[in-house]
């Protein structure tokens, strides 16, 4: 027990150093790639193939396989986010300033993705684009804040200190995100009786929930891969005059 | 083989919308890594240049 | 040297600042005039339909009372970052939270409590029935407030750069007051409860002074390094 302690806290720690993390992650990264890709590959054509049609409301619920692991992943990354900053303002750690501003952008464009996906989905079956539904609307409103995190980072010139900013404002986010929620359930039901829920059926059929569930790792791990890009040229950039980078690329040292 | 097209295509009439949300779905992912791999590529030649 | 209690510093801030406030009568007027021009715009664009304005009242009110919090917001700290008075006391090792409380409280003396009055004239050329009054103003009380600590945190961030910058930040951090402070004034207007909405704003006040506070002494440090 002790041991795989002994190896965790070991692995974090080198994890926190950039060029072990270059080194490892440039291991990995194909790996990664194939495993994403192909677990996504297969979650999207069994969801567009050979999942049964709904019930309810035909074909077009296949957007589901899209639009919720994309919604959760627009979640789940500002919840990553907010530790990067927890971890960034305490411990001062390089390297989850640098996760937390290459996250940012991927998961913008999840939420960005979320909301797209749920408008076309709503075209057919509730008959408009947008619907000032709660769900939508709080979707909408951290986007928003992904937009705010991202606009902050890139008007500070310093790249440490810009970190630090949006740990800061990342970490008011996550104060603030189920505060948000709440609010605008409670505004919803004051102003208008809840019409439509956006889930279909709640009890979902094993037969649509295996692709779901396939699908959802799959984007976490194309999640995994994007990360990994963006850190490593985060990485290259903010260290490009250490030494460790000019002998990796045969520079003067 | 044209009617089996049609029938994936349009699926039962909103095909098109789930469609268009695969293509966007990939085009935001293609996206994500192209320009992921662009910076990548300056960084290298700007690493060269030193 | 004398040992200076906090509630002797917070005084001794809170004077300056406010002396500094009212020899320059634009700080406080601004804010005022603002709200006012953009509450009467609404019936302008809209027409002026008393069924249609009362019902509006609430959103239009807090609209214009956000915006016209925002606009004041880079003032906080950017006169004493610049001539050194900052400096002055982040080496003075008194705590620094004693500053930021003072430098909201300032804030929301010179924007907050001008918009709480003029929030009675917006709500009198509004048609706002007159039942609504009392929950408007604990609601503008308790919301501006807030937006005084998340401006403050808004404008350390943002210290030295672009002012829609700022504006950026605190806009959608500010929903949840937006929403409960509306909810406030259109649950009176439809004689409902709204006792809920305002302890949850003063919860989030309550968490929020503390918290932002603390946080914006974290960001002002940021320029410090």
């Amino acid at each position: 027990m002790n041991k795989i302690w002994n190896f965790i806290k070991r692995w974090f720690i080198e994890m926190g150093s950039p060029p072990l993390f270059y080194k490892w992650s440039s291991k990995i990264l194909p790996w990664l790639s194939i495993v994403s890709i192909l677990i996504l590959g297969v979650g999207l054509y069994w969801g567009m193939f050979y999942a049964p049609t709904d019930y309810k409301q035909g074909d077009v619920y296949r957007i589901l396989f899209i639009h919720v692991p994309s919604a959760i992943l627009g979640q789940s990354i500002f919840m990553f986010m907010a530790i990067c900053g927890f971890i960034n303002m305490i411990w001062r750690a390089k390297i989850s300033g640098m996760m937390l501003k290459s996250a940012a952008p991927i998961g913008a464009s999840f939420t960005l993705l979320a909301l797209v996906t749920g408008s076309i989905w709503g075209k057919p079956t509730w008959g408009t684009w947008w619907v000032w539904d709660a769900r939508l609307t709080s979707t909408l409103i951290l986007f928003f804040i992904y937009a705010a995190l991202i606009g902050l980072h890139s008007t500070i010139e310093d790249k440490t200190k810009a970190d630090r900013a949006v740990s800061i404002l990342s970490i008011v986010g996550i104060a603030i995100i189920p505060v948000i929620k709440k609010s605008v359930d409670w505004w919803q039901t004051l102003h208008q009786p809840s019409t439509f829920t956006i889930t279909s059926s709640p009890s979902m059929s094993p037969d649509m929930y295996q692709p779901l569930l396939i699908c959802v790792i799959g984007f976490y791990l194309f999640f995994a891969l994007l990360l990994t890009l963006n850190l490593r040229n985060e990485v290259l950039e903010r260290e490009k005059n250490k030494n460790w980078v000019r002998q990796l690329f045969g520079g003067l040292s | 083989m044209l009617n089996g097209f049609d029938e994936v295509f349009l699926m039962d009439g909103n095909g098109p919308y789930v469609w268009s949300c695969l293509v966007i779905f990939i085009l935001i992912l293609v996206l994500n890594i192209f320009t992921a791999l662009k910076r990548k590529n300056k960084i290298l030649k700007s690493l060269k240049k030193l | 040297m004398m040992q200076s209690s906090i509630s002797d510093w917070l005084t001794i801030i809170l004077r300056r600042d406010l002396i500094i406030a009212f020899r320059r009568s634009s700080t406080y007027i601004t804010p005022l005039i603002f709200f006012l021009i953009v509450v009467t715009f609404f019936p302008l664009a809209l027409g002026p339909q008393e069924s249609l304005l009362s019902s509006l009242a609430p959103g239009v009110i807090w609209i214009a009372a956000l915006l016209a919090s925002l606009l004041a917001v880079e003032t906080i700290f950017s006169e004493d970052f610049r001539d050194g008075t900052l400096d002055d006391f982040f080496i003075s090792l008194e705590p620094s939270f004693i500053l930021v409380f003072a430098k909201v409280l300032i804030h929301w003396l010179i924007t907050g409590l001008p918009i709480l009055i003029a929030s009675m004239i917006a709500a009198l050329v509004l048609y706002l029935p007159f039942e609504s009054f009392i929950p408007m103003i604990f609601s503008l009380l308790l919301g501006t407030s807030f937006m005084s600590l998340l401006g403050a945190l808004g404008a350390a961030l943002s210290l030295g750069r672009s002012a829609i910058l700022s504006a950026i930040i605190v806009l959608p951090f500010s929903i949840p007051t937006l929403l409960m402070g509306t909810s406030v004034i259109s649950s009176s207007l439809i004689n409902q409860d709204f006792s809920g909405y305002l302890m949850i704003m003063g919860a989030m006040l309550a968490i929020g002074i503390p918290g932002l506070c603390l946080l914006t002494v974290e960001a002002l440090l940021l320029n410090y390094e």
